[in-house]
């Protein structure tokens, strides 16, 4: 049983978790954005995008870059296919 | 008829009592106890001293008072008795009746105690807690901290404990350390040791019963 | 002399900063350098301790800034490693016993005298941090591979930043490449893409640090330590040597056969 989890749920393992974790505590710590609004943001985003294509809702990913003077808010979205 | 057989002043040093010098000793101790009582909160686990000015206090109602401030917690007492008793020669029997600091508590690491005379500690003395007297240091436990006795200079002050194994350990201006190097030292049972100086140097040797 | 004044921070307790400082300290020392290392943990002192230098303690940090004794009497010598002293931080006084101001002049007096200031920074991001990055010309942040230390470390960079402290580099203690191969621990990408900032080492997680701070003795000491490999490595890149990273990934044979079988 073991073995197959290993094999099969890469993407779920306890190391991706923590980084999606992580991700999200620290847009929240550096913008001091709550999770909720948050969590709005990412509905408005998703809401906004799919208007005009297909996008999986739960593969949005959302991160901060840090360069040297500013931060940027980074959105990540596996786009399914173009609308007709 | 005495009213207040003791009083009570906050200094910079702390928490200092009166007490009367003709007010009986019961009254005195049931004053005492009353104000205890009255501001339990205030006084647990605070380190007291009591100044009984002119009046002589007998060994039984040291005892006593110690007893009454172990009752309401507070961490430790010192007593402050009259100053001529303060200038005894050094060279007297090292527990010297009225300048000792009697604590009844074990020290933990960051904890210190510094006295201007004799120190006995009835508790423990951990890595890192540090006892510093101007006279002899006594510990009716485990010494393991940082032990200073004749921090004046004085050096026929002596360190006394039940179980001797300190971090470093000094009289006056001497200096001795713990061997260096992992060990474990588990003593099978308390070997009361003394340290003291001889001819410059720092000596430990045991206690015969 | 000038010398470099680094504090070694992270936000977090427990993530091995005094364990670092110690070592990195020593094998700067062992290069060759003059070293000096601060404990700044006032009241909760513990450098000595790992460097298993505790009995040897008369005066300490707060005698010098409130001028009870000279510098040179409160640095103590390292009994091992020539050129390696310890400033002591004091154990019975509170944080407050020493400000920034004083901090910033105990620095840029010990960088007349030695090649390296390491400054053993406390816990937390308050007075003891402020004091403890005072005189700092650079910051080594100390994390490990959890969610928890990762994101205190990220608060430390921006406070850092706030401080002048433009470029602190990261160094990432404890950890376990058979938990970053099975997908259960963040490995360096992932911490480097997430904190933006340089990697100055890895230190793989070492039952030697265990036993070598039982004893007293910075593990650099032992050159069978893989650890200690990782902070002679760290303390070549603080010199500007230009090391690769410790190849993590050796595995013991019976790990890779079981790993290969699919047990572990």
């Amino acid at each position: 049983m073991n073995i197959i989890k290993k094999l099969s749920f890469k993407e779920n393992s306890s190391k991706n978790v923590a980084k999606e974790r992580l991700q999200f505590i620290l847009i929240h710590d550096r913008i001091k954005l709550s999770p909720r609004e948050l969590a709005e943001m990412k509905k408005d985003i998703i809401s906004v995008v799919s208007k005009y294509v297909d996008v999986d809702e739960n593969e949005l990913e959302m991160s901060l870059q840090r360069t040297e003077s500013n931060m940027a808010l980074q959105a990540n979205i596996p786009i399914r296919s173009r609308r007709n | 008829m005495i009213r207040q057989g003791v009083l009570i002043r906050g200094t910079n040093e702390g928490i200092t009592v009166y007490l009367h010098e003709e007010c009986e000793f019961v009254v005195i101790l049931s004053e005492l106890r009353d104000k205890f009582t009255n501001a339990h909160d205030f006084f647990r686990g605070a380190s007291i001293s009591i100044n009984s000015g002119e009046r002589s206090i007998t060994p039984e109602e040291k005892m006593a008072l110690i007893d009454l401030c172990q009752d309401y917690e507070l961490s430790g007492v010192e007593f402050v008795t009259r100053p001529e008793v303060q200038n005894v020669s050094q060279k007297d029997p090292w527990i010297t009746e009225g300048e000792t600091l009697i604590l009844k508590k074990t020290l933990r690491s960051g904890q210190r105690v510094t006295y201007k005379g004799n120190i006995i500690i009835i508790g423990d003395v951990n890595p890192g807690a540090q006892v510093i007297a101007v006279g002899d240091v006594a510990v009716m436990g485990n010494l393991r901290g940082v032990v200073h006795a004749g921090a004046q200079g004085n050096t026929d002050a002596e360190v006394f404990a039940l179980a001797l194994q300190p971090t470093q350990l000094r009289i006056a201006h001497c200096i001795a350390r713990s061997p260096d190097g992992f060990s474990v030292k588990k003593k099978r049972r308390m070997e009361p040791e003394k340290a003291s100086i001889k001819e410059g140097i720092i000596v430990i040797e045991g206690i015969e019963d | 002399m000038n010398g470099k004044v680094i504090v070694i921070t992270s936000g977090k307790g427990g993530v091995g900063k005094t364990t670092a400082t110690a070592n990195i300290g020593t094998a700067l020392a062992m290069d060759g350098n003059k070293v000096v290392l601060i404990d700044a943990d006032i009241g909760l002192r513990n450098l000595d301790v790992v460097m298993g230098l505790e009995n040897r303690i008369v005066y300490d940090i707060v005698d010098v800034v409130e001028e009870a004794c000279r510098l040179e009497q409160a640095l103590i010598k390292d009994k091992r490693t020539k050129n390696l002293h310890l400033l002591p931080a004091a154990q019975t006084r509170d944080k407050n016993a020493v400000n920034p101001a004083q901090m910033r002049n105990l620095a840029n007096e010990l960088r007349k005298e030695f090649d390296y200031v390491l400054v053993d920074c406390p816990a937390g991001i308050e007075q003891g941090f402020k004091n403890a990055i005072a005189g700092a010309d650079d910051a080594v942040i100390i994390t490990t591979p959890e969610v928890s230390a990762v994101r205190d470390a990220d608060r430390i960079i921006g406070l850092l930043e706030v401080e002048g402290l433009k470029e602190p580099r990261v160094v990432v203690n404890r950890i376990r490449m058979e938990m970053v191969r099975r997908g259960d621990m963040m490995d360096l990408e992932d911490m480097i893409e997430i904190l933006a900032i340089g990697l100055l080492g890895v230190v793989p997680e070492d039952e030697d640090i265990v036993v070598s701070t039982n004893r007293g003795e910075p593990v650099v000491l032992d050159p069978e330590s893989r650890a200690g490999m990782a902070f002679h490595n760290i303390a070549q890149r603080i010199q500007g040597k230009d090391v690769p990273l410790l190849n993590l990934e050796k595995e013991k044979l019976m790990d890779r056969v079981k790993r290969i079988i699919g047990l572990s």
